[in-house]
């Protein structure tokens, strides 16, 4: 299945930055969805300080 | 999903593969691929099998061969195939349906197998594609599955 690496990745010979679109087999696709790297980063809000 | 009903249309079935176990890419830019697997016979033959041979299943094995187009690009490629061949490693494949999307159909039966390349050639005509075509050896059982 077609997945986008969220944060890069570095393993089993694999080298991609995020943002990269692979096309992996449904296990491997568990694996990376395990580890994170489909998860989209989560955004971090400035907090506006109201005076 | 279910298992998928009637003739399955060939462009289907994907070859995926990789350097570690779980961790197969699919390889790019495929035309054709095929699994082949052998039973070698042991001949039981004896004065008393009546003039007919007599058989039984010996040795099994297995090889599937894969071609495709070239393309310098390619996450999964020519490149990385002979790169996996001079480094003599030993490749994670999966041969699967992935029906008409790009996932493997749950329900449906893929093979899952470990081999190394065992012959690789590119070919280059004139005013055509370049491409590549591939055999792996399958070292090991052969197992075919239920995709889960």
């Amino acid at each position: 299945m077609k997945v986008t690496i969220q944060k890069p990745y570095n393993k089993g010979g694999w080298k991609w930055p995020a943002g990269k679109v692979v096309d992996v087999s449904n296990k491997f696709a568990a694996k990376l969805k395990k580890g994170g790297y489909l998860d989209k980063p989560e955004k971090k809000e400035s907090k506006k300080i109201k005076e | 999903m279910a298992q998928t009903t009637g003739i399955i249309n060939s462009s289907s079935i994907r070859v995926f593969l990789g350097t570690t176990d779980d961790s197969e890419v699919v390889v790019d830019h495929v035309t054709e691929c095929s699994i082949s697997l052998t039973t070698d016979m042991r001949d039981i033959t004896t004065k008393t099998s009546g003039g007919f041979r007599e058989l039984l299943p010996g040795l099994k094995s297995a090889s599937m061969s894969v071609s495709g187009l070239f393309a310098e690009d390619a996450t999964n490629g020519y490149n990385a195939l002979v790169a996996h061949q001079i480094a003599g490693e030993k490749l994670f494949v999966i041969f699967t349906n992935t029906g008409g999307g790009a996932t493997a159909n749950a329900g449906d039966e893929q093979f899952d197998i470990e081999g190394y390349i065992s012959s690789l050639e590119q070919t280059a005509g004139v005013e055509d594609n370049v491409g590549f075509s591939m055999t792996i050896e399958v070292t090991g059982t052969v197992v075919r599955e239920v995709i889960a």
